[in-house]
């Protein structure tokens, strides 16, 4: 038996090291964005339940797509509720970046220049008057500051299935794509009909290029100019790879944590639980002695238990989940408390040392069993309903509280049981 | 042998009218709480209360009133704002509580404020560390989630005790938890502490723990009954279990109790408030199981006659 508990302290500790690399912090710990987003139902009237939820399962399948390009190590990515999608990215660092990625809808569309005098629908302020224009034309800004006014739709970017970054003769970044057979064919078309005429790409309602067609584009594949940063051509390549949002998506909730805040409370959790912790040892070795010793020993045991299994069943440690640790730490030795009372009870009356002890602990078992299972149905309840950090207090707390029932009782016992005769008890 | 004291003999079942009493001012305080949560005028976390809260630091300081007066002039007219030096990194740390703008798009709050505050301090040299910035939606689900989670565990608990006790042990132990939460709640809102996500975790968890003295104490009760009842009236049994049991009662408290101190004081500012709320329970539940779970029982039994010493 007392190999066995050696073997999983070994093992406990063999897991954990080094712990940097083998415990898992959570995002409040780590630092990085938590995202929770919805379809935004105000542009999709008039469709059904069923639409708008299938328009989030795709969404979530392009989000994924995008985020797999931003090099984030264990993103995690989940639908709630009939609208919601909540994205997790722990440790990014590049909060506007990643957001920009994230929201942008990325509808790619080519439509022709209009051959329209823009001076002719000018408001007295030099704005385009969008009502006055005629129905098949509508106005969109460029990137630059210039208007646009266009013609309908030729194509979009569904026909797109490639977009890389690449650099001119001038070295400046632009993007080339590539469309699909039926797109090329298409694009083909569109461009030998209207040679000398302007072509706008227009990315999310921004004109980024609007380049005179010269001859017929065969091949299907294509670039766009449009006087990029390489970080802005590079995000946009891959916000048009991984394709266009069905639906436009906005933000209901935002977290994000720089990782200084992180390791600034890691730091002041970690200090309040080692002086927790010898305040704890202190007091049990100074009011039960060499009894205290041992449930100390049995303490120290369940905090390598306790984190040999967080190393190993992969669960994040958050920063209320060291608040579970710390609360743990004092309800380990209350099990011994309640066993050290009962056997000097035992022993005022008049028991031997030997009985008082195999009393203490059969009598004080069943309300150690009664505390540990209502704390531990809270903590149940606080695992099903919590958020992130949440979940990790209830994970500390319930693995803390059951170990502590074979470290604080089993463990403890076993030591006492060591020494065959006793002359005294310390107690 | 060290001990708080050799076999007390203390009467606590003397004064149980008084601390009935207090217990019952407690229990008010904590319903008139609710109401306050109800209504909306507790201080209300950014999860529950939909809002931004945003961390910064800046390398000087700028004085509260002129940061009051960006934020106005930026359309955040009722923010909170706090700011502390720091010492192990010689910055000023600066949190900021608005509520929630409609008209404001979620998540980009954060920034936007950096920006007016680099724009006007640009001496200051602010950084953003972090930002929780919650919508309505999102504030709704925590909202419910919480409630949910309150009742479900609340109903778990009493259905253990239910299940675990005889009737009037498990009323008085009923009786006895929702005190225990009501007294917290009241703590933590009428001291105009934060009321969030990581209270109502803390009031759950204690709903768990709050109990373990209760349960102890009530275990002796039984215990005695079975064997002393013949020399003692029901009352000076009571008093006699308390007194039995008070060195563990005190002792499992003292225990929660050195651990969690450290945590009240350098905890940071999430755990600091979290860690006094749970202090705040260990020592409600210390208390309620002497003076409130075990003259419930003498009551009750006071009530259905003086003959009727056997309550089960």
């Amino acid at each position: 038996m007392a190999l066995l508990v050696l073997a999983l302290i070994g093992l406990c500790v063999y897991g954990l090291y080094p712990p940097s690399q083998k415990l898992k912090l959570g995002l409040d710990i780590r630092g990085g964005l938590h995202m929770n987003l919805e379809v935004d139902t105000d542009k999709m009237q008039g469709k059904t339940d069923q639409e708008i939820s299938d328009a989030a399962d795709r969404a979530m399948e392009i989000l994924r797509n995008r985020i797999d390009g931003l090099g984030v190590s264990e993103p995690v990515l989940e639908r709630e509720g009939p609208k919601g999608i909540v994205i997790q990215l722990p440790g990014l660092t590049d909060i506007k970046r990643a957001r920009d990625i994230i929201l942008s809808t990325a509808q790619l569309e080519f439509r022709l220049v209009s051959n329209l005098r823009e001076s002719d629908y000018l408001d007295k302020d030099g704005k385009i008057m969008t009502a006055k224009l005629p129905k098949n034309i509508t106005y969109f800004p460029g990137k630059e500051d210039r208007n646009y006014l266009c013609e309908e739709v030729l194509l979009t970017g569904e026909s797109l299935v490639d977009a890389n970054v690449q650099t001119d003769s001038f070295g400046r970044p632009i993007i080339s794509f590539k469309l699909n057979a039926e797109g090329g064919h298409k694009f083909g078309v569109i461009t030998g009909d209207n040679v000398h005429r302007q072509l706008a790409i227009i990315l999310d309602g921004k004109v980024y290029s609007a380049p005179e067609i010269r001859s017929r584009i065969p091949g299907g594949s294509g670039i766009i100019e449009g006087s990029f940063t390489d970080e802005e051509a590079r995000d946009l390549a891959l916000v048009l790879r991984a394709g266009a949002l069905p639906a436009p998506l906005k933000v209901t909730g935002q977290f994000q944590v720089g990782p200084t805040l992180g390791a600034d409370s890691v730091r002041k959790g970690t200090t309040a639980a080692i002086y927790g912790l010898l305040l704890v040892l202190l007091f049990m070795g100074v009011y039960y002695r060499v009894s205290g010793w041992i449930a100390n020993a049995g303490l120290l045991v369940n905090l390598v238990f306790l984190m040999g299994c967080l190393a190993y069943l992969k669960a994040t440690l958050t920063l209320p989940g060291i608040a579970g640790i710390i609360l743990t730490l004092g309800l380990s030795v209350d099990s011994n408390v309640l066993i050290f009372e009962r056997i000097r009870e035992e022993l005022r009356a008049g028991k031997t040392i030997r009985a008082s002890i195999d009393a203490g602990y059969r009598r004080a078992l069943v309300a150690i069993i009664d505390t540990h299972v209502t704390t531990l149905i809270s903590a149940a309840v606080l695992f099903q309903f919590g958020t992130g950090p949440i979940k990790g207090f209830a994970v500390t707390l319930s693995l803390g509280v059951a170990l502590s029932l074979f470290t604080a009782v089993v463990i403890t016992k076993m030591i006492f049981d060591a020494r065959k005769e006793y002359q005294g008890l310390s107690i | 042998m060290f001990q708080w004291f050799k076999e007390p003999k203390i009467d606590f079942m003397k004064p149980r009218r008084f601390f009935m009493t207090l217990s019952a001012i407690g229990m008010l305080a904590g319903v008139y709480s609710c109401v306050l949560l109800y209504q909306g005028k507790a201080n209300l976390g950014t999860d529950f209360g939909a809002g931004e809260l945003l961390r910064m630091s800046s390398v000087n300081a700028v004085e509260i009133d002129k940061i009051r007066e960006s934020l106005k002039s930026e359309g955040f007219p009722e923010a909170q704002i706090q700011q502390v030096k720091d010492d192990s990194s010689k910055s000023y740390k600066l949190i900021i509580k608005i509520k929630h703008d409609p008209t404001k798009a979620v998540g980009g709050v954060g920034n936007e404020v950096l920006d007016v505050f680099n724009k006007a301090y640009p001496d200051a040299h602010f950084t953003l560390d972090g930002s929780d910035e919650v919508g309505p939606a999102v504030s709704e689900k925590l909202r419910d989630d919480a409630t949910k989670a309150f009742i479900i565990a609340m109903i778990g608990i009493l259905i253990y005790i239910a299940w675990r006790f005889d009737f009037r042990f498990a009323v008085a132990a009923i009786i006895c938890t929702i005190h225990d939460i009501l007294v917290i709640l009241a703590f933590v809102i009428l001291t105009g502490r934060e009321f969030n996500l990581l209270q109502v975790t803390a009031l759950l968890t204690l709903a768990g723990y709050s109990l373990n003295d209760t349960v102890v104490n009530f275990d002796r009760i039984r215990e005695n009954l079975k064997f002393l009842l013949k020399d003692h009236t029901f009352i000076s049994l009571v008093n006699l279990s308390v007194n039995e049991t008070l060195s563990r009662t005190i002792n499992t408290s003292l225990t929660v109790f050195f651990t969690l101190l450290p945590l009240c004081f350098m905890g940071g500012d999430t755990l600091k408030d979290f860690a006094w709320t749970l202090q705040a329970g260990v020592i409600v539940g210390t208390y309620s199981s002497v003076f409130v779970a075990s003259p419930i029982l003498v009551e009750w039994n006071l009530m259905s006659g003086p003959k009727a010493n056997n309550p089960s």
